[in-house]
């Protein structure tokens, strides 16, 4: 493994996510990811061996090109080149899907310096190009994976119809190969029990919302995932513009929410949050639940200025850097579960100590 | 591997049936193939590939009479080699041949997910000057054929000029 990859799994938090975006309060990040294909080769997951090398080859050989340096530096990695815990580490990071991860063949990921440029090559399909940015700033994500898509499609010749649009492995990414999504922290909603009403709404008009943490019901630590179903049949604008519109609203739903919470029951909210705090600054031990749940609460505290002296940045990377590739790396260990709640504890207390320096 | 059908002969070609609302592949020989191909005459395999799909996307146990007795001819792809079958069970095409062979069923599959089966979003920058010539192409076309009809020839000429010129460049891309 080359030095150069290290780089993208020392740290837990990528460079694109320092920095505060717009609505920064709720809308932890936007991501778009746009699904490309090469006309003349078969689809990643029909490919035997030779077809996706020549796939692979010949997205390589345009990712060279001149035109990317206006994007930043670029590094990319073979899947086969990188261990499990490397796989795992980028998974933990979206730096790549669990899919590429686990399952491709001759799969790669090329990524920018800053990580805010992923693109992975024969997942399930030949190019997945995914653009991520801190706050809301869908449009801004889909101008530069537009830019990138553009100077891909300068050098390849893209499995695209004139009726249908562009062709994918999976009909339900057929048309714009478009995936526009927030991630979103939602506390006050979930506290208030607004948010099943909200899901099932946004449900209505094909908006799709998952947990971060946990599947449906059982999701946990208030970050959930909203972005578009369809693919096809409405422009990409209109399409980001939708969820746009809704995440705007829920956002005003949730600083609301959090108003009416401070001002109705203000002594109750600071106390769950001072005791959240005070848990993950003292536990030795927490599972991975819990401390998703008492990192909401910190986060939650950090925005209503009840908790001061820790960053929104140290939150996200916590949220990472919890995950269980991290732990392990962390540790530089193999770790049976109980382990993993002792380093994860440990890791938590660490980053929330202050220090005097 | 023997006919699942007549045990006689060796088989040649693959059918699905729909039993109990599940996908069965069969494996059959030449003539048993014909028989059952008679069997379903004054049925097109569209429609039958149609309710099929719908039926599997569905999950619906099938209880068209059609469905429960008749077999259906399972087509591949002959770029990746991917089945009809597969394609309808997934939803999943394995190359851009396959859109072109399953696209009989494509309307009702992308009808489905997306509740409409026409792209409006982006154009990739290459082919769209290809798509706006094929457009003209058309138009120039049925204008030729109501010049014709108006018996207007030497207005004719020049479209038919036009449309040459349009054919090449066309052809070229
Ligand atoms: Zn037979
Ligand atoms: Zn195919």
């Amino acid at each position: 493994m080359t030095m150069s990859f290290y780089r993208f799994i020392e740290q837990a938090a990528s460079g694109w996510m320092k920095g505060e975006g717009p609505d920064s309060d709720v809308v932890i990040s936007s991501r778009i990811r746009v699904a490309r294909n090469l006309h003349e080769y078969v689809f990643p997951i029909q490919a035997n061996h030779e077809q996706s090398n020549m796939a692979l080859r010949e997205i390589l050989q345009a990712s060279r090109q001149l035109d990317f340096h206006n994007f930043g530096e670029f590094e990319w990695f073979t899947l086969r080149e990188l261990n499990d815990l490397e796989k795992h580490l980028l998974v933990e990071k979206h730096l790549i899907s669990p899919q590429l991860a686990n399952s491709s063949r001759n799969g790669a990921v090329i990524l920018s310096d800053d990580e805010s440029i992923s693109i992975m090559v024969n997942e399930e399909d030949h190019l997945r190009i995914q653009c991520m940015l801190p706050g809301l700033q869908l449009q801004k994500a889909w101008d530069l994976a537009g830019q990138i898509d553009d100077v891909f499609e300068s050098q390849l010749d893209y499995a695209y119809d004139e009726k249908i649009g562009y062709l994918t492995s999976c009909s339900t990414n057929v048309g714009t190969g478009l995936r526009a999504s927030v991630m979103v922290h939602l506390p006050a909603l979930v506290i208030t029990e607004q948010i099943n009403s909200i899901f099932f709404a946004m449900n209505q008009i094909g908006l799709v919302v998952r947990g971060m943490y946990g599947e449906g019901s059982d999701a946990y630590g208030n970050i959930f995932q909203i972005s578009n179903q369809i693919t096809l049949g409405k422009s990409e604008e209109e399409m980001i513009h939708t969820l746009y519109g809704v995440v705007n609203q829920i956002i005003e739903h949730e600083r609301t929410a959090r108003r009416r919470l401070l001002t109705e029951s203000g002594r109750s909210l600071t106390n769950l949050i001072s005791r959240s705090f005070g848990i993950l600054s003292f536990a030795t031990m927490i599972d991975s639940k819990e401390a998703a749940q008492r990192l909401s609460d910190v986060r939650l505290g950090i925005d209503l200025d009840i908790i001061r002296g820790v960053s929104i940045d140290t939150m996200n990377e916590l949220m990472v850097r919890t995950q269980p590739a991290f732990i392990q790396q962390f540790a530089g260990q193999d770790l049976n579960a109980e382990d993993r709640d002792v380093y994860r504890a440990k890791i938590i207390r660490e980053s929330l100590a202050p220090r005097d320096f | 591997m023997l006919c699942q059908l007549c045990g006689n002969h060796p088989a040649s070609a693959s059918f699905i049936k729909i039993v109990n609302g599940e996908l069965k592949e069969f494996h059959i020989c030449e003539q048993c193939a014909k028989k059952q191909e008679e069997n379903i005459k004054g049925i097109s395999n569209k429609v039958l590939n149609e309710q099929l799909l719908s039926n599997v996307l569905e999950g619906e146990p099938s209880d068209s009479p059609i469905m429960e007795k008749e077999l259906v001819r399972d087509t591949r792809c002959p770029k990746c080699g991917l089945t009809y079958s597969q394609f309808a069970k997934t939803g999943r095409a394995g190359c851009v041949e396959c859109y072109i062979q399953f696209a009989d069923s494509l309307p009702t599959l992308l009808l489905r997910n997306h509740g409409t089966a026409t792209h409006h979003g982006k154009v990739p920058k290459r082919k769209k000057t290809l798509i706006r010539d094929k457009q003209q192409l058309e138009r120039l076309k049925k204008e030729l054929q109501s010049l014709i009809e108006e018996e207007k020839y030497e207005q004719a000429a020049i479209i038919r000029d036009q449309i040459q010129e349009l054919e090449k460049r066309v052809a070229g891309q």
